[in-house]
């Protein structure tokens, strides 16, 4: 039915080129539509595009056709032009020391430094009301800032206006969209210069690059609250920003529509055609470790740790036991070790040990272990 | 319920979305073909129906029912105007924007405004269709003659005569006697009428013809009996021409030659044929005139009543739009027409919340000003003045609080409020001050009675009432483009403090 990779072209530099055969080895098709979608739209040539459009529309109805042989033809069209292309990494937004104080409340968002360039994920990640939120509409200009500056260095437009226009905003609670869902996207097209047939296409391929051409011609009640987070996105996408702002994107979605969510924001955050950088607060921590380039721990109001800046010391795992709790946490106090319990699981520090080390002397004191996770590189060590 | 649509408009709507969104999200293209579809109908109903112009046509309900129906239409489109918005997704603004949005939203409003007009407009048509403004007039004026002619013995051929006396002082006061009403025909009835001074100076100006003065305080007044058994000034005013009055009646007719009796058989006839043409079918006749002439000169022709009747409805018909009733009509119109228009686009412009806090403020404002002028016990001559004063100096307070918008970091919702505020009052603003002009005018020289009658004075006034108002909205449809809309942007742009 497949047919195996050395079939196809044997010379493909690109490194999107060598992704693509590399899902198509390990059968995650899925994956490779999704990649060669982008890797159509980063070459902008509309007849590549319409193809791998049609190929991903044809998996989609057949999921028994041979994608290796329908894609491989294109494939090697796509290769010479994408390993032309080239990615200037280019800084969008510098934000020094902006704080925030509310005229009512006690809180205030302390000074805090971000920095952020084209094909960056930024990921902002803190325990409910520490200020995630007012962190990210002051860098998007729903928030004024009380101190400090915001300079978009990239930005041709000295209009308050036309520069929200590239810095888009999705917040948690996305506002209920009226109509026809793809006619939504068609006006965020065509508010965007892009109109007629390049507006059709592009709505098209936003469509079937974030799999939602099943719904384009229902409206939002009709859909569930993932994929208006998707639709949202699609959305926002057509207005082709330079800076992707996004409020708890993850909040009701499953696990496996945060991962494909965070993913897509990965491959469209680096574009070759559009590149944007992309701030996203949650508090899936793990999921948006994975795809950040960096992270910012807000809390209180203040950014306690920078992934950026930041230099973590010392182990921090952890550990779900069944073991009696007092006997746990004596265990490790013996052992020079520091342990507080979180309610469901214990977390374990370590100045001189390895996270491997910490594991192997547990298996060797014969400690019942359920669950254990380094965690010496995570912001979820911040998390007492 | 797309199925329903045809497919040309579909085609028009996709065209419109994928080309110029700002005039698709206001759905121009969809409801101006609607309120057009709406227009054929109505129109189509009516000529279909074949109205009789010489009976009640029931057009004022005919009218209810079209208003309750724009009413309707424009609170479907005003929620469809809910659902996209390129100018709060903060998309590419095309050039004049603000313009097209705005003459969209008037045209649109306009289009639903006048709709409930429409009876009266084909009422008008018809009317005019059927019978001339020349035909009519003749037909009245020789229907006048006839029944003159026909009734010669039994109408007055004598002129009536008043007498006036005058007395100094004011009239009303110390008790004492004169009446300084206007003239009617009740005074007739009276062998002697006393009046002020003053009264007698402003009657003598408008009556030199008739009066003769007898001595310092008395005077005789002439009045030629009432020959017309038809109006037919509205006729004659519209066709420009001079038409029959009561005293070349009584020069033509009374102390003309008499007919003979053949002649007279022949206009009996021509009556008859006049009055058949005419003849309303009104199951209940309104016409009190002919009443009040049976009363008085014991004439009543068979058919006269049906005929007045219809006579009193085809005026009505013909003349409904022409210049000095419509614009009695079209100037409210107009002043609602942009005050609903400006509303829109404000509401278009704005952050929701600012919107509806500006409507509440300016519910608060009005309050507030009518306590103010209600405390301040202004009197009512000086109302149009101090009122204009207020209104002129919220204008430049707005204004000055509008005009910050350009310099200020964050959003202010009070200077949002403001520029609403100015928005909506700024087309109103020349037409106020032409009327507090106008209003100190009369203030200062009617008590002189230099201004009464003067009928080129009050052309005058007129006309510059009507250009205060189109200068307000040419001023207001400036500002949205160049002022107002610039401002708009930014203050919806602005971070909230």
């Amino acid at each position: 039915m497949f047919r195996p990779h050395s079939t196809l072209v044997p010379k493909m530099f690109a490194p999107q080129i060598k992704e693509i055969q590399s899902s198509l080895d390990n059968k995650d098709y899925d994956l490779a539509l999704r990649r060669i979608l982008d890797a159509s739209q980063d070459l902008a040539d509309e007849a590549i595009v319409r193809k791998s459009m049609a190929i991903s529309q044809e998996f989609e109805h057949n999921k028994e056709l041979d994608l290796n042989a329908a894609l491989e033809p294109l494939l090697v069209k796509m290769s010479q032009g994408l390993a032309n292309l080239t990615v200037d990494q280019k800084l969008l937004l510098e934000a020094k020391k902006i704080s925030k104080t509310y005229s009512k409340g006690q809180f205030s968002l302390k000074p805090i430094d971000v920095s952020l360039s084209s094909g960056q994920i930024i990921g902002v990640v803190g325990e409910n009301g520490n200020g995630k939120t007012t962190l990210l509409e002051c860098l998007s200009g729903l928030l004024s800032i009380d101190q400090g500056t915001i300079d978009f260095p990239e930005s041709s437009h000295k209009d308050a206006y036309d520069r929200r226009h590239q810095l888009a905003f999705i917040p948690q609670r996305i506002p209920r969209w009226y109509g026809l869902l793809k006619d939504n996207l068609h006006f965020s097209a065509s508010i965007s210069k892009v109109y007629n047939q390049e507006n059709e296409l592009l709505v098209d391929f936003i469509l079937e690059r974030l799999k939602l051409r099943k719904y384009e011609n229902l409206t939002w009640n009709q859909i569930s609250s993932g994929y208006r987070t998707r639709f949202e996105i699609a959305r926002v996408l057509l207005q082709r920003p330079k800076v992707l702002v996004l409020d708890e994107p993850l909040a009701n979605l499953d696990i496996k529509a945060q991962e494909t969510i965070l993913t897509d924001l990965r491959f469209l955050s680096q574009s070759r055609r559009n590149p944007m950088g992309i701030v996203l607060s949650s508090q899936q921590l793990h999921e948006v470790e994975k795809v950040a380039d960096s992270v910012l721990m807000i809390k209180d109001g203040r950014c306690i740790f920078s992934s950026a800046t930041d230099e973590l010391k010392g182990t921090v795992v952890e550990l779900e036991s069944n073991m009696d709790r007092q006997s746990l946490l004596d265990f490790f106090t013996s052992n020079n070790m520091k342990a507080h319990y979180n309610g469901g699981f214990y977390t374990i520090e370590s100045k001189s040990q390895e996270a491997k080390e910490i594991l192997e002397f547990l298996v060797r004191e014969n400690i019942p272990i359920q669950y254990f996770r380094d965690i010496s590189k995570s912001s979820k060590r911040y998390f007492n | 319920m797309a199925q329903f649509i045809p497919e040309f408009l579909k085609k028009i709507s996709r065209s419109r979305l994928l080309r110029r969104p700002t005039s698709w999200s206001t759905l121009i293209h969809w409801a101006l073909p609607v309120i057009l579809i709406l227009y054929v109908l109505v129109a189509a109903l009516f000529y279909l129906s074949n109205l009789n112009v010489l009976n009640d046509s029931a057009d004022e309900s005919w009218s209810m029912i079209l208003a309750f129906l724009s009413f309707v239409c424009a609170v479907v489109w005003l929620v469809y105007l809910l659902r996209f918005n390129v100018f709060k997704r903060f998309g590419h603004l095309p050039k004049l924007y603000y313009w097209r949005q705005f003459l969209s939203f008037t045209l649109i409003l306009g289009a639903l405004i006048f709709l409930p007009t429409l009876p009266q407009w084909l009422l008008t048509i018809q009317a005019n269709q059927k019978f001339t403004s020349v035909e009519l007039a003749d037909d009245i004026d020789e229907m006048n003659r006839s029944i003159l002619l026909l009734n010669i013995d039994k109408v007055p051929k004598e002129w009536r005569v008043v007498n006036f006396e005058v007395f100094a002082g004011e009239a009303g006061k110390n008790g004492n006697p004169y009446d300084d009403g206007y003239y009617d025909d009740r005074h007739v009835q009276e062998q002697t009428r006393k009046v002020s001074e003053r009264w007698m100076k402003d009657f003598l100006r408008d009556n030199t013809d008739s009066l003769i003065k007898i001595s310092n305080n008395k005077y005789v007044m002439y009045i030629c009996p009432d020959y017309s058994f038809f109006y037919q000034d509205a006729a004659n005013r519209y066709l420009g021409r001079e038409w029959s009055s009561d005293e070349k009646l009584f020069n033509d007719v009374v102390l003309g030659p008499k007919p003979s009796q053949s002649e007279l058989n022949m206009m009996g006839k021509r009556l008859k044929v006049l009055f058949s043409k005419y003849k309303s079918t009104n199951p209940y006749l309104s016409s009190n005139y002919s009443s009040e002439k049976n009363w008085k000169y014991r004439v009543k022709p068979k058919g006269f009543d049906a005929a007045d009747e219809g006579i009193d409805e085809l005026i009505y018909k013909k003349y409904l739009f022409a210049y000095g009733n419509w614009k009695e009509l079209y100037l409210p119109i107009l002043m609602f027409l942009t005050f609903l228009s400006s509303l829109l686009f404000l509401f278009r412009h704005n952050h929701n919340k600012v919107f509806f806090w500006s409507l509440l403020s300016g519910a608060l404002l009005f309050f507030l000003s009518v306590i103010i002028l209600v405390f301040t016990e202004v009197h009512y001559q000086d109302f149009s003045l101090v009122c204009g004063s207020l209104i002129s100096t919220y204008l430049f307070i707005f204004m000055f609080l509008s005009i910050r918008i350009r310099s200020q970091k964050n959003f202010s919702l009070l200077s949002s409020i403001a520029l609403n505020f100015f928005t909506v009052l700024i087309p109103f603003i020349p037409l106020m001050w032409v009327r507090m002009y106008y209003d100190q005018l009369h203030r200062r020289y009617d008590s002189t009675a230099v201004l009464r009658n003067n009928t080129e004075y009050f052309a005058l006034e007129d006309l510059h009432t009507e250009l205060s108002l189109l200068l307000g909205v040419l001023i207001l449809f400036l500002l949205i483009q160049f002022f107002i809309g610039p401002l708009l942007k930014k203050a919806y742009s602005l971070p909230r403090a």
